[in-house]
């Protein structure tokens, strides 16, 4: 009760403040419209996607078809894409409830089958976008090296079936890794599932709850699972939750890891750039006429069992 | 009520009058009668016990004719008026707390001793305002003595009638003189001369204080009860400063005069008390001393414990300050200054688990502040040489800590330890040198983890040293002539200024400890014109260097600073500054000025958004900016109405390395850009008014052209890569919020410019005099006539049509408070 009356006066006081400060809206000229990248490559996938938008205006952002889209290999070899109607983004249907909703028309190419995993790991590749209306953008990603997991069993390939390992339940793992040459960070997003049949309603938890790890600069190659990982959800979720997770998993639940090193256009793409009152500002690793992204990940896949442990899946260590 | 004026001034304005010889001609000399000779009249002011007496008002004025000649007698109690016609002379000195000493002076061609000798008088006052002269004097007499610093004193009083955020404040007084901006209603740091605002040195008292600033900027952290005034020497500083490359700032305490008196003040901010006393004769004569007095400041806000039956309010500040001087035989001054101050912010105290909520929010726990002690030492030697020894420590830190989540935690610290010595001697009457040094350890510390990750880490400590000399030379009453230079020297566990100096190098690769020695030349010389030696033109260069930066986006309107120190790969900033001015006095009541300056600046910084993590030398960037202005005053001091205008034209432009663009071909390698405080035009005028019933009435309208921002020409919608199953996706919608989200595409970096601002501030008090003291209630109102200034736009390129919408600065905010004075 107290929180609420607290949460009600910081409100109060905030909608007088800025009902006092508002500015009336005018009308302006739409925006640019510009051409949008996004293009991260994986060493784990065989086919690769690109997806291209365009800026947002008037409540549309537009896809861009019949672009020729062409990643060129360090050795001259030309990876041609080629636009598909395979959905390579997703939106949650909570979107559709949005108070403006976009219509969102991105077009998606992937690059063509049969050419095997051929994105590798402290390669260079270039990217070239042309559209039919005359852009024409252009970027450059050097992919991190190869790195494992210390403690825990991987795999390296997204389609394979991910090695599992158990792990005690209210036991933090501490994760290592080797050092990805080249990278400038490390990403992990950890997918846990069973938490809403093993916890109290009074939890919240959310199922499955998507939690992402950070590492910062190639030399740091550790984490601690669960606790250290959704520090910039710590606003979002429960506190009960957290806290509880800070002392290992529940047993009954499952965690599907991916650690992915990232090359530095990816870093940038996500971090953020200066301070801007609109909206948050994304570092683009995109020339030319358009922006966006064009990165590259090193992915490792685990899934981690909590309960007892198994011939087939034992103990992961650490 | 009655209105007294009296003599105040600072030990170390004080030591330079003394010292400076200060030839004052005036009416009745005009500059052609250099060739005639003229007198100087030269002694002490002593006590009635024989003892000298600092700070007494010295006037001569000829009999029959003329503008009265003034000094001030120094530490030693010696006063020197000099360029006096032959002929008869009144020459009267007056104290608080004594009777005035007057002689009759026959005065003649050369150097005549006149001692004047003080008598008791027991003063029954009744309770009165008080206002000094003297600061407008400190001004006049920096003008008659000194040759290039641009140096402007606001007074206690002054501050007072200045409207501030809900009450007195002297960061935000400081924005009303000429050559001041500041970009924000939000916060009270402030800019000079197209400098950024971590290149003003702000001193209490002499001693260096690194954030004084409370909920990041918004107001300051000095109690205006226990302030003397503020002066603002914004340009053509002489070899003794050194630190900082745009303005000095100094903040003087009123330690009061030795007999009781209590200051006390609520206003919507804080509540706050003041004491002030003579220090026991026990105490005095235990240390060596004759005289003594002590103040204490203390300043704490109180919505917290106002609201605590209903709810908890997560926030306080408080502010502790106290001083004490003692005189010492032979003119000495001993004096002692401390601060403490706070700022805390504590989300923690939440309810527990298990309660009807939901669940808990985030408990979080962020304090920072200031702490500042120092030791100041003034001792004349003999009737020509002047000793000050000053040490003292500053600290400012910073923390923000999650007290669920222990491996999260924000931190920034800075604090600087510091010996410095300075001697002035008198060589002649024409010539005064002063010389000194000082020692300096600095050590900074910041640092960012969060789950497991070190975002950032860096911090060094290292030690500075400077040493410098300068003469104050009147080759004739028309002329003064100021050559100076310092040296700093620095040395780091990083070799600070690898480069050796050098503009725009660093040595990444060098030598890790390295002495880098860096000199800074300093000349002034100003011409007086006309006979009555009232106006003046000056002409001032130099070199300045500063070793220290603040890290932080200044596109924020509230943030703490976060300081950095010049290393392998941080350049110092050197600035090369030339200035020229003009400025006349009509009488007491007039004054105006116009200068205009030209600054360089090599070796500013600016923070790299896609620095490397696995490097240190590329979290900032390295950049070159330059500033030209000109800056006009108009002033009134005396009457019922007084105030000043002052109108402040400036450009400024700053060009750093893009770091995006680096190695591609066709596209530019650097960024060129005015920075968010270039505003080109700023006016304000300020008036200050007796009104009958003895209201007193201030008023303040400044106006501005608008400041530089970036705007964003498109909106894209904010994808994100799907790591876990590959492709892309939209981020997970938080709860009730399905809003799309967006990223913004920017434009050129800061080139729109918001509205012209403008704002009207008024305040009015009324003082009610009593036997036991005052008691003076007070309303102030910010904006009155509620200008919507604009404080950030947003581009809504989504909606159909598109829309600009934003947020204004402070809309009207009255307030009211009450002072209470004992």
């Amino acid at each position: 009760m107290r929180g609420m009356m607290r949460i009600t006066t910081a409100a109060a006081a905030a909608v007088l403040l800025l009902s006092a400060c508002t500015i009336a809206d005018v009308a302006v000229a739409p925006g640019e419209d510009r051409l949008v990248v996004e293009g991260v490559l994986r060493t784990d996938a065989s086919r690769q996607f690109i997806l291209l938008h365009r800026g947002v205006q008037s409540g549309v952002a537009e896809g861009v078809p019949d672009a020729e889209v062409v990643v060129t290999r360090g050795d001259g070899v030309r990876m041609v894409f080629e636009q598909t109607a395979f959905p390579c983004y997703k939106m949650d249907p909570a979107y559709a409830d949005a108070d403006e909703p976009v219509d969102i028309r991105g077009t998606c190419y992937v690059s063509r089958a049969g050419e095997g995993h051929w994105v590798n790991p402290g390669a260079t590749y270039d990217l070239s976008v042309r559209t039919t209306r005359g852009d024409e953008a252009r970027g450059r990603t050097v992919v991190p090296g190869a790195f494992t997991l210390r403690n825990v069993p991987v795999s390296r390939v997204k389609e394979a079936a991910p090695a599992e390992c158990t792990l005690p339940p209210a036991t933090p793992l501490a994760l290592t890794w080797t050092q990805s040459a080249g990278a400038w960070g490390y990403v992990a997003p950890l997918r846990i599932e069973g938490l809403r049949q093993v916890l109290p309603d009074s939890f919240n938890a959310p199922d499955p709850l998507e939690l992402v790890g950070v590492a910062v600069s190639s030399a740091d190659t550790s984490l601690v699972l669960p606790g250290q990982f959704g520090v910039f959800d710590r606003f979002r979720f429960n506190q009960n939750l957290l806290r509880l997770l800070q002392t290992g998993l529940p047993d009954g639940t499952t965690a599907r890891l991916v650690l992915a090193a990232a090359d530095r256009n990816y870093i940038n793409g996500v971090r953020g750039g200066s301070f801007n009152p609109s909206g948050p500002v994304r570092i683009s690793s995109i020339v030319g006429d358009g922006v966006g992204v064009f990165g590259s990940l090193v992915p490792l896949h685990a899934s981690i069992v909590v309960g007892a442990p198994s011939p087939e899946r034992p103990y992961c260590t650490g | 009520m009655r209105i007294l004026d009296f003599a105040l001034v600072s030990r170390r304005a004080a030591a330079g009058l003394a010292l400076a010889c200060a030839a004052l001609a005036g009416a009745l000399v005009p500059v052609r009668a250099h060739a005639q000779e003229t007198g100087t009249v030269s002694g002490r002011v002593l006590n009635p016990a024989g003892d000298p007496v600092e700070g007494a008002a010295v006037t001569a004025t000829a009999q029959g004719a003329g503008r009265p000649r003034r000094a001030t007698s120094g530490p030693d109690g010696a006063y020197r008026l000099a360029g006096l016609v032959p002929g008869a002379w009144t020459v009267r000195a007056t104290r608080l707390g004594f009777a005035p000493a007057v002689a009759q002076v026959a005065v003649r061609p050369g150097e005549q001793r006149v001692d004047l000798r003080l008598a008791d008088e027991a003063l029954v006052l009744d309770p009165v305002e008080v206002r000094s002269r003297r600061d407008a004097d400190r001004e006049r007499t920096r003008f008659e003595t000194e040759a290039g610093v641009t140096t402007r004193v606001i007074t206690g009083g002054e501050i007072k009638m200045l409207p501030g955020l809900g009450e007195a404040d002297v960061l935000r007084a400081v924005e009303v003189l000429p050559g001041v901006v500041s970009t924000s209603d939000f916060s009270s740091a402030f800019n000079v001369r197209g400098g950024s605002s971590d290149q003003n040195l702000i001193l209490l008292d002499g001693f260096t204080i690194f954030n004084p600033f409370h909920l990041g900027g918004l107001f300051s952290v000095f109690n205006s009860d226990v302030i003397a005034r503020a002066e603002l020497l914004s340009g053509g500083f002489g070899a003794e400063y050194g630190g900082r490359v745009s303005s000095v700032l100094t903040v003087e305490s009123d330690a009061g005069d030795g007999r009781f008196g209590a200051d006390l003040g609520v206003s919507v901010l804080a509540s706050r008390i003041a004491l002030r006393s003579a220090l026991p004769g026990p105490v005095v004569r235990g240390l060596g001393g004759q005289r003594g007095s002590a103040y204490l400041s203390a300043r704490r806000s109180y919505f917290d414990a106002l609201l605590r039956p209903v709810t908890d309010f997560p926030y306080h500040l408080t502010d502790l300050q106290a001083g004490a001087t003692l005189e010492t035989g032979g003119g000495g001054r001993l004096q002692v200054v401390g601060y403490l101050g706070e700022d805390v912010l504590d989300l923690s105290d939440f309810d527990p688990p298990g309660d009807d909520d939901e669940g808990s929010i985030l408990r979080v726990r962020w304090n920072w502040g200031n702490d500042v002690a120092g030791l100041r030492w003034t001792q004349p030697l003999g009737s020509r040489w002047v000793s000050e020894t000053r040490v003292g420590f500053s600290r400012y830190a910073e923390a923000l800590t999650f007290p669920d989540f222990a491996d999260t935690r924000f931190a920034s610290s800075v604090s600087e330890a510091a010996l410095r010595q300075d001697f002035t001697r008198q060589v002649s009457a024409a010539l005064t040198a002063q010389a000194g040094g000082e020692v300096t350890r600095m050590e900074y510390e910041n640092r960012a983890d969060a789950g497991g990750t070190t975002f950032f880490a860096n911090g060094r400590a290292a030690l500075f040293g400077a040493a410098y000399g300068q003469a104050r030379w009147q080759p004739s009453p028309a002329w003064i002539v100021e050559p100076g230079v310092r040296m700093d020297v620095a040395r780091s566990s990083a070799g600070a200024c690898a480069s050796g100096g050098d503009e725009g190098v660093v040595d990444a690769e060098g030598p890790a400890d390295r002495t880098c020695v860096l000199l800074s030349p300093r000349l002034a010389v100003k011409r007086f014109l006309g006979r009555r030696r009232d106006a003046a033109v000056k002409v001032a260069a130099g070199r300045y260097v500063q070793f220290l930066h603040s890290v932080r986006d200044e596109a924020l309107p509230v943030s703490n600073d976060r300081w950095v120190l010049a290393d392998r790969n941080v350049p110092p900033v050197v600035s090369d500054q030339v200035q020229v001015g003009v400025e006349k006095y009509w009488g007491e009541a007039w004054y105006a000025s116009t200068e205009a300056y030209y600054r360089t600046y090599r070796g500013v910084t600016d923070l790299n958004a896609a620095d490397d993590p696995n490097l240190a030398s590329d979290d900032l960037l390295r950049g070159d900016g330059h500033s030209y202005g000109v800056d006009l005053l108009v002033r009134r001091s005396a009457g019922r109405l007084t105030g000043w205008t002052t109108i402040s034209l400036l450009r400024a432009e700053r060009t750093f390395p893009d770091p995006l663009a680096q190695g591609i071909e066709g596209v530019p390698q650097t960024v060129t850009f005015p920075p968010v405080f270039d505003r080109r035009v700023d006016v304000d005028v300020v008036l200050q008014y007796q009104l009958p019933r003895a209201l007193e009435a201030g008023v303040r309208w400044n106006y501005g052209t608008g400041t530089p921002y970036t705007r964003p020409v498109a909106q894209v919608v904010g994808f994100e890569t799907n790591v876990a199953e590959g492709g892309y996706r939209l981020p997970r919608p938080h709860a009730g919020d399905p809003d799309v989200p967006y990223y913004v595409v920017p434009g050129e970096r800061n080139r729109q410019r918001y509205p012209a601002y403008h704002r009207l501030d008024l305040t009015v008090r009324r003082p009610y005099v009593r036997r036991w003291g005052s008691i003076t209630p007070y309303v102030q109102v910010l904006n009155a006539y509620n200008q919507r200034n604009v404080l950030f736009y947003f581009f809504n390129y989504d909606k159909a049509p598109p829309t600009r919408s934003g947020i204004s600065m402070f809309p009207l905010l009255p307030s009211i408070g009450v002072e209470a004075s004992f």
